[in-house]
């Protein structure tokens, strides 16, 4: 929280200069900015992503033919390789993850995907370091899209309305991580869980503390990267859509961490079910994606792979009881019943990463049902 | 006339291209040491100078200079070919060349005693970096006919007339037409006048317009709506780069970031954005827009409807011939003028609808249009003849078939002269026949233009090969390249055993058309069927009823899109037309267009 607020005031200091400047020089100078800010702070990570970033880009300069597949897959590969070593490190020795690198090397597999299908010029180096150092998005995301960030530059122009609303998503963000977050959800409903008489109370509402404060915290966290870039003047994608307002699963995972969830979509579901035709298979693989960017471990293979037996129940129950699925999706009331089924089917499943381990998982199953 | 231009403020912008700023000032200086060049070259008003050159700056520059001076100025494409550039030069004996030297070496044109001759070549140091500025000391001599190093040179011009009489001819653009029978639109300084002014009302243009017009200068509605309108306004006009179908994101995105205010486009550019258009719906959505203004062609019906569809904003409907300067007929912005697929009403000027007997016609029925106003040209350069043909009793025949509605809307219904009009470029299917001629094994050619969904027509040409001779489609495309500009080579030359003549021996167009149509409809499988088959099939995917799904649908659109259905719709079409799509394909196809277009690239 501290470096993001370090962050946010340089973003507030800076933002009178970046409207200013001629749009030659606007992305420059806010890439050169997020270098000395990251630089400073992590250098180490500064290194990792401009290394990989050259390495790409050495590679899309000098694309020859012959060995196209493994230009290719060497692009992709080369981001995820410091980010699986770390996260393993990290499950192992306690490795400290580099700043940023879970994010940068996610939009970096974005790039070389992009440029695979051709539907993307392959940029030159200048113009994408400038879009992998945007301050606002470095910390904890959205992992935003080239093309977009590429489009909101060219549509550059003073707009006091973005800059207020910039202001207030950043008013949000404060308010859903300090309040929301950290005062209801994480103090007062824990306390009150503390004072419950029944287990199963207790644990209903640590469960329910913990969903609902990782729903603020992260959500605010995207809003202060949201505000943050409309404050410079640049649109970032959103990465939250009212989540718990979604009437199935399916629909829940449109709309929670819309960056990730996309992301696997575009680079792992949709190559995987291209190739294999198996649409169980490719969801099932996605969703393992999505889980294990979070942490590398058993929880987080079991969290994912709940996730998508949720995700095939919802399709098939809208299969085998269409009339249900109608009154679920639809129906005033039914949605509402969809609501509460969404809530309660995420938090309990989040008992799994909430814990420190299996055994730990298993015991709050046990106190909970028993 | 050009009162503004000289009374702006130093900073103000004149001209803003993708990566430079052009102000006022550098308008005013240029055209003062412009001045002192022709001054030099002893041009003097009423004198002709001939103006080719592709840089949009510098062309604007000379251009207003020359108008400045009352000296006319004779406007050419410098892609045009020898033929046509010596027929031009032979036709108005400007005083001064001042072309591209890539034109000049192709015309292969020297100073003459009559004509000076100045070459134009971009200036290296002006382009390039710090190390080609630096490099520019060590360059070698430039020609003595170098325009800029001339320029350089001249001292500025101590002043400039503040007027100019209204009967001498501001400039001359020349029709398309073979070398004989091209006409030199001659327009004088009192017609340019009075249009400009009419523009300047009906746009509703103040200084703080922003005009993006990308059409070509040595068109009249490249040269006159937007470096002159926007001089005469005082006011900013953009041409950020050249016009091409991979730019047209960038297009859009330039004109909300810059907040065009009047977009001129031809309908064939209009048809293209209404293709590329998912994801910048909103371009054209912010409070300083005012009107999309489609000139140079007949706007199809579809085409504004998708537009102003997707786009939510009106498009204007301009009917103009570079004889009447720029417009006459306008539909809309004005409220009083605007009724959907017509030309609107006349503006400053009056029309008439005449039968062939000359007799006017009732309301709703078909005649030719005539116009009569102070716009209208003087005459065709050199050329009482046909000036007597087309101007009679101050009425100016358009050839033009209209007819006028109850409330005094005007539609245009055809045409009774001999033109293809393709992508905004009218094009005299005698020039193409005339070229087509020349090739020593064609005996007979008939050149037309063909119904297309972008361009509105395409130009094409049935030629009959002379016995015991023997020429490919190819080989004839390449022999036209050689004496036409490249926007007049036929998109396609059917070879045919014979061309449909009449009793008289002339070429029935009607039936030679039927002809060429059923040559170009191939057997195709999925033709007609494809498109409501892609649809049937969405629906069943997306579980959304067929009716409320339309081909521009995307995944954005469609509510049941998801990636599950994406799947689902990928594996449906791959079984019914009997196809695999690669993964890059099924990555991304995120539109039923983009699915038809696959499924058709896959049939052949």
């Amino acid at each position: 929280m501290k470096l993001q607020l370090i962050f946010l005031a340089l973003v507030l200091i800076s933002s009178p200069l970046v409207w200013q400047l001629p749009n030659y020089w606007r992305p420059k100078i806010m890439m050169l900015t997020t270098l000395v800010v990251l630089g400073w702070f992590a250098p180490l990570s500064v290194l990792i992503m401009l290394l990989v970033a050259f390495l790409q880009w050495l590679i899309w300069k000098n694309n020859y033919f012959r060995f196209r597949k493994l230009g290719v897959f060497l692009t992709i590969v080369l981001p995820i390789l410091p980010l699986f070593v770390y996260k393993a490190g990290y499950k192992v020795n306690h490795w400290i993850i580099p700043l940023g690198l879970s994010y940068y090397a996610f939009r970096q597999v974005h790039v070389a995907f992009e440029c695979y299908k051709s539907g993307m010029k392959k940029p030159a180096f200048l113009e994408y370091l400038e879009y992998l150092l945007f301050l606002p998005v470095m910390l904890i995301g959205p992992i935003h899209r080239m093309p977009e960030f590429q489009r909101s530059l060219r549509r550059y122009k003073w707009d006091p309305y973005m800059f207020s609303e910039g202001l207030e998503r950043l008013l949000y963000g404060l308010v859903k991580i300090n309040f929301l977050g950290n005062f209801i959800f994480a103090a007062k409903l824990t306390q009150l869980a503390a004072q419950a008489d029944s287990n199963l109370l207790k644990i209903y509402l640590q469960t329910v503390s913990f969903t609902g404060n990782a729903y603020f915290q992260f959500a605010g966290f995207s809003d202060l990267a949201i505000g943050m870039g409309l404050v410079w003047g640049i649109r970032v994608m959103e990465n939250f859509n009212s989540p718990f307002l979604a009437t199935n699963m399916q629909d829940f995972w449109q709309r929670w961490h819309i960056s990730l969830s996309s992301w696997c979509r575009d680079y792992v579901f949709y190559p995987l079910a291209a190739l294999s035709r198996q649409r169980w298979f490719a969801l099932i693989a996605s969703m393992l994606v999505l889980a294990l960017w979070h942490e590398i471990s058993i929880r987080y293979v079991l969290w994912g792979a709940l996730q998508a037996l949720l995700i095939l129940v919802t399709v098939r129950t809208r299969k085998a009881m269409p009339a249900f699925s109608q009154f679920i999706n639809h129906h005033p009331f039914g949605k509402w019943f969809g609501r509460i089924w969404v809530f309660h089917a995420f938090a309990f499943s989040c008992i799994l990463i909430g814990t420190e381990n299996i055994p730990a998982v298993s015991i709050e199953f046990r106190q909970l049902f028993s | 006339m050009l009162q503004n231009l000289f009374s702006q403020s130093s900073t103000k912008i004149f001209l803003q291209t993708e990566n430079k700023s052009y102000s006022y000032q550098w308008l005013q200086e240029k055209i003062k040491k412009i001045s002192g060049l022709f001054e030099s070259l002893n041009i003097r008003q009423g004198d002709r100078i001939m103006l080719a050159v592709s840089d949009e700056s510098e062309m604007s520059a000379l251009f207003l200079a020359a108008l400045a001076n009352g000296i006319t100025a004779v406007i050419a494409d410098p892609e045009s070919k020898e033929p046509r550039a010596a027929s031009i030069l032979r036709r108005t004996s400007p005083k001064c060349l001042i072309a591209d030297i890539t034109a000049l070496e192709n015309w292969k044109i020297l100073s003459t005693e009559s004509t000076t001759v100045l070459s134009y070549r971009k200036n290296a140091a002006s382009t390039g970096g710090i190390l080609s500025k630096f490099l520019q000391k060590q360059k070698t001599e430039q020609p003595s006919n170098d325009y800029l190093s001339l320029l350089e040179k001249a001292n500025p011009a101590a002043s400039i007339p503040e007027s100019r009489p209204s009967s001498v001819y501001a400039y001359i653009i020349f029709t398309s037409g073979t070398t004989a029978d091209s006409k030199g639109v001659a327009i004088t300084h009192g017609n340019l006048a009075a249009h400009l002014a009419t523009l300047k009302k009906v746009y509703d243009l103040n200084p703080d317009s922003a005009l993006l017009n990308q059409l070509m200068l040595c068109h009249a509605d490249g040269c006159i709506q937007g470096p002159l309108l926007s001089a005469y306004v005082g006011c900013t006009w953009h041409n950020p780069f050249r016009f091409t179908i991979e730019k047209i994101p960038f297009l859009l995105d330039y004109c909300f970031a810059n907040s065009i205010t009047h977009f001129f486009a031809v309908p064939a550019m209009l048809n293209l954005f209404t293709q590329f258009s998912d994801n910048y719906e909103d371009s054209f959505q912010y409070p300083e827009f005012k009107a999309i203004l489609s000139v140079s062609a007949h706007l199809d019906a579809p085409v504004w409807d998708q537009f102003e569809s997707i786009f939510k904003v009106g498009v204007c409907n301009i009917y103009g011939l570079t004889e009447t300067v720029a417009g006459s007929l306008f539909c809309g912005p004005f409220p009083g003028t605007y009724r959907k697929y017509t030309v609107g009403k006349p503006v400053d000027c009056n029309i008439r609808i005449i039968n062939e007997t000359g007799v006017d016609v009732g309301k709703g029925e078909i005649g030719e249009l005539c116009l009569n106003g102070e716009h209208i040209m003087k005459n065709y350069w050199d050329d009482p003849i046909r000036t007597t043909e087309a101007i009679n009793d101050a009425w100016f025949y358009t050839g033009d078939l209209a007819l006028q509605d109850e409330n005094g809307f005007v539609l245009i219904k055809g045409r009774k002269k001999n033109l293809v009009i393709c992508g905004g470029i009218n094009i005299q299917p005698e020039e193409v026949t005339e070229c087509l001629l020349k090739h020593p094994a064609i005996s007979e050619s008939c050149v037309l233009g063909m119904p297309d969904e972008v361009f509105g027509e395409k130009l094409v040409a049935a030629v009959v090969l002379k016995s015991a001779h023997a020429a490919t489609s190819l080989e004839i495309v390449e022999h036209c390249r050689q004496f036409l500009e490249e926007k007049k080579v036929p998109a396609r030359i059917y070879i045919v055993d014979a061309l449909p003549k009449g009793v008289s021996g002339k070429v029935q167009l009607n039936a030679l058309k039927d002809q060429l149509s059923k040559e170009t409809l191939k057997p195709n499988p999925v033709n007609g069927q494809l498109a409501e088959d892609v649809l049937k099939i969405a629906a069943e995917s997306f579980q959304i009823p067929a009716w409320k799904l339309s081909i521009q649908d995307t995944s954005q659109t469609v509510g049941g899109w998801d990636s599950l259905a994406h799947l689902s719709f990928i594996t449906s079409l791959e079984h019914h037309f009997r196809i695999r799509f690669s993964t890059a394909e099924v990555i991304t196809m995120n539109s039923l267009r983009r699915a038809t277009e696959l499924i058709k690239e896959k049939h052949g």
